[in-house]
């Protein structure tokens, strides 16, 4: 996949980045502010990301009133939607860019709820897994 | 990969607040709160009460007996694979005593049921089980669902497998000298099967789909000429949460196959799944409540209570 840069105030803003479906080397220290993330896609939603089931990316926190935000899994969803995703959106997300029901999402392993779901805060370094439950077992 | 180190490292300087501690043993961090009891539990300790739990409905209804043949109905799937996993390491931990094998039906579905069937194969290995597999195309001469929904479109064809396949695993049941046969199914499925019977007003299917032990009607023996009841169901997992089984698998890194069937997409199953989905994430113990309500419903539309049902001799 291509770099992808975008821009948009007032929400989390990313940098160019590599989305590596293989094992891509950052080569620089991250800048202070940086959010590295892996995301992980299983259970099927590699097939709306193209195919891809890990991309390493680096976002920055969003600025507000001159003080850096926390960057939040909203943040990140509607980035995805932005940046990753390939087709077929409605099955990842719904209204207002909520993650669709029946995906499950873990932050370093643990479940997204611990955190505050759609708020929970994310941090440099951090792992985050969806998981859809919707298909045959 | 090459990031994570760092990534780690930057994980490794934090701090887990208390409120997010296991609310078992004190322990370790928390990764996920159970949706029936609202309970925080880390890995290990949901990983334990997930197998007690599936022990509990097993002893609780008497699913099972010393010597018994055992089907795993098995499709590759989340559930199967699930099922197989547990019911291995429960078998050894409380000394079962079953004989246990795994079961697959072949609908002939190219490039769903094929790549599902490698990994079953896979499961036989892994957990060393013995795999049978029966086929549409064997039991049925030669129609297998790609050829049914050639015929039929894609109306209905769910309909039709469903009642195939169900005697497909009876056909392979007798044929593998099961005593009994596990399904994968959980407490979602049958939330949502409860409401899809009462949608549908399916009376026959209300008073049986809450059993946790089905001994099938003879219309479902069908498949074995002369003989008059199938070889008994029960499903071990019927207590779990999907959500539970997905993290389940997770948690323990389960080599399952997970892609929507493709002749599925207008099933009558599917609205009532996205409607269970929906009420699950306003209220979690919808889905257990709603089995409650089916278990009431149950009896009430048993045979015997039903006006001018005649009684069948082997009901």
């Amino acid at each position: 996949m291509s770099s992808a840069s975008s821009e948009a105030a007032g929400s989390a803003a990313a940098k160019p980045l590599e989305a590596a479906a293989d094992a891509a080397t950052p080569t620089e220290a991250a800048a202070v502010g940086d959010v590295r993330l892996a995301i992980e896609l299983s259970g099927g939603l590699e097939l709306l990301f193209g195919q891809v089931k890990r991309f390493d990316v680096v976002l920055s926190r969003p600025t507000g009133s001159g003080a850096d935000e926390p960057l939040k899994m909203r943040g990140l969803l509607t980035w995805m939607r932005e940046n990753l995703l390939k087709e077929r959106p409605e099955l990842f997300l719904g209204e207002g860019d909520a993650l669709r029901a029946g995906i499950l999402c873990l932050v370093n392993d643990a479940d997204w709820e611990l955190g505050g779901t759609m708020d929970h805060e994310l941090e440099d370094g951090d792992d985050i897994t969806f998981i859809s439950t919707l298909h045959g077992g | 990969e090459a990031g994570q180190p760092l990534r780690m490292a930057a994980r490794a300087r934090r701090k887990v607040p208390a409120s997010r501690m296991c609310e078992r043993c004190r322990d370790v961090a928390a990764v996920l709160r159970r949706p029936r009891t609202g309970e925080k539990v880390c890995k290990s300790c949901f990983c334990a009460v997930f197998e007690e739990e599936a022990h509990h409905t097993i002893s609780r209804h008497g699913m099972f007996h010393r010597g018994q043949r055992v089907a795993l109905a098995a499709s590759g799937g989340k559930d199967s694979t699930v099922l197989i996993h547990v019911m291995t390491k429960l078998n050894k931990r409380y000394d079962y005593g079953l004989n246990l094998f795994l079961l697959s039906v072949d609908e002939g579905i190219t490039g769903y049921r094929d790549d599902s069937l490698e990994t079953v194969k896979r499961n036989s290995e892994v957990y060393g089980l013995p795999l049978r597999v029966v086929s549409y195309a064997e039991l049925y001469d030669g129609w297998t669902m790609d050829r049914v929904v050639r015929r039929t479109g894609l109306r209905s064809n769910c309909t039709y497998c469903g009642v195939f396949r169900r005697s497909a695993l009876e056909r392979g049941a007798r044929l593998a000298e099961a005593d009994m046969v596990a399904t994968g199914h959980n407490a979602d499925d049958v939330a949502e099967t409860v409401l899809m019977n009462l949608l549908r007003g399916d009376s026959a299917r209300l008073a049986r789909c809450v059993d946790p032990i089905t001994a099938g009607d003879t219309a479902g023996a069908a498949a074995a000429p002369g003989v008059l009841s199938a070889v008994p169901r029960c499903k071990p997992l019927m207590g779990a949460y999907e959500k539970e089984i997905v993290l389940y698998a997770f948690h323990n890194r389960l080599d399952y196959f997970s892609t929507e069937c493709v002749y599925s997409p207008n099933a009558y199953r599917g609205f009532a799944r996205e409607f269970v989905k929906g009420i699950e994430a306003a209220r979690p113990s919808s889905i257990l409540d709603t089995i409650r309500a089916g278990e009431g419903l149950a009896p009430l539309f048993a045979p015997a209570h039903r006006p001018g049902a005649t009684r069948r001799a082997d009901a």
